[in-house]
């Protein structure tokens, strides 16, 4: 299991994951936190696309509706595959600084 | 809700998405749009999914397409796709007629000739004209074996399994007859066949065309209505989608040698194809240019209607398998 099944979907559902990874929340929800979180403007086309992506493949459920809203949380499968896509993005991290003779910023937006 | 143009008109996109995708996630998108004021940036992606979700259906398929009613939708997508490409073939076949009423007896006919034989495919075409008229009548000959292998099993197996279609199948019967019929009175009046113009040249003629495609428009409807309403089986579904995929290949090739036609006529000769009486049966770039239109249209048509039910196909081999 890996995001890039997805397809052109694969970064818009990892930010959705990460969003969901902090409990459940319905669509606007989801839509403040990824802008907060990656000042990323998500559409709301797209946010319905990548979650109906998402339920497809178990990765994240529907909740009982709560009048016109209806929350979404984070499956089992789904946050294996979220943390498997941040290690993955932290090793990336790690190289990427590496090899510009950078110092890792380990917590709290360090600088080389 | 956001009064703004965008805030306005973000909703109205939303109700154009299929039904399974409103169904769903109607309500709840609506009630976002209502939170955050849309930007055109929202009507934008709005939109842009919209297209992606008629093209793909699969996408609000439950467990991989495994539910009953999704695997129906399914199919009813895959079927209404090769529905929509017998009327694309339909389009194109009429806009064909039309192009060879430019050609069949008219002033570029003396230019279509061989320049001798090739060993083992035919004729050689002496210039670009008949080079593009040998490889459109290789396009439209593939379109008519590929709607005729695709299409004459749906609609038999539509005509045995649903009684309640067959009334359908009189209007095609009928439109032959209806077709048939001018043809040995206009003998009769005006003298042999042969020597009537069917290149829109007369009043009567204009109106036994008008009449032509009316009679096509009632029998594909008709049609087309035998083979919606009719019960098939998924296999059937399933392997009537092979043939249509080629005759959407087929109607890029017509569109694709039309366009090369005008091309060659414009280049080789260039007085009879820019000047001309337009779209009075003449060669002319205006009626050329109707044509080469009409099989676009059809042609971007078939290949959605392709696309689009590429996933029903799927399912249905994942199923047969």
């Amino acid at each position: 299991m890996s995001l890039t099944e997805l397809g052109p979907f694969a970064d818009a559902g990892l930010l959705l994951l990460a969003s969901l990874a902090a409990g459940p929340k319905h669509g606007y929800a989801m839509l403040a936190d990824v802008e907060e979180m990656t000042g990323v403007r998500m559409g709301p086309g797209t946010l319905y696309t990548t979650l109906a992506r998402l339920q497809q493949r178990g990765w994240i459920e529907a909740l009982p509706a709560e009048e016109a809203r209806r929350p979404y949380r984070l499956t089992e499968a789904g946050g294996e595959v979220l943390q498997a896509q941040l290690r993955r993005l932290e090793r990336f991290t790690a190289s990427g600084l590496s090899r510009m003779g950078l110092e890792r910023a380990t917590g709290g937006g360090g600088r080389a | 809700m956001s009064a703004t143009p965008a805030g306005l008109l973000a909703p109205y996109i939303v109700r154009l998405y299929p039904r399974p995708w409103r169904e769903r996630y109607g309500t709840e998108a609506l009630d976002l749009l209502e939170l955050r004021a849309p930007t055109w940036g929202d009507v934008w992606d709005l939109g842009c999914h919209l297209v992606y979700h008629w093209l793909h259906p699969d996408v609000i398929a439950d467990g991989e397409g495994s539910s009953a009613d999704s695997v129906a939708g399914l199919l009813s997508a895959l079927r209404s796709s090769e529905i929509v490409i017998f009327w694309a073939f339909v389009a194109a076949m009429i806009a064909w007629l039309q192009f060879g009423g430019l050609v069949d007896g008219g002033p570029y006919l003396p230019l279509v000739a061989s320049a001798g034989t090739w060993p083992f495919f035919g004729t050689r075409p002496a210039n670009g004209i008949s080079a593009a008229l040998a490889a459109q009548t290789a396009a439209v000959d593939l379109a008519f074996a590929a709607m005729l292998a695709g299409g004459v099993p749906l609609a038999v197996s539509a005509w045995r399994r649903s009684p309640a279609v067959r009334r359908y199948f009189i209007v095609p019967l009928a439109a032959f007859v209806a077709a048939v019929v001018p043809v040995p009175i206009a003998a009769l009046v005006r003298g042999p066949v042969a020597t009537i113009n069917l290149t829109f040249a007369t009043p009567i003629t204009d109106v036994y065309c008008v009449w032509f495609v009316g009679l096509a428009a009632a029998s594909a409807l008709a049609l087309s209505r035998a083979v919606a309403s009719g019960e098939l089986g998924e296999g059937l579904l399933r392997y009537a989608y092979v043939p249509s995929v080629v005759v959407t290949v087929a109607l890029l090739l017509l569109l694709g040698t039309t366009i090369a036609w005008g091309i060659a006529a414009h280049a080789e000769t260039p007085t009879l194809f820019d000047a001309g009486n337009i779209a009075r049966g003449s060669a002319t770039a205006a009626s050329w240019l109707l044509d080469v239109l009409v099989m676009a249209g059809a042609a971007g048509l078939a290949v959605l209607a392709t696309i689009r039910g590429a996933s029903g196909h799927a399912v249905a081999l994942r199923r047969s398998a």
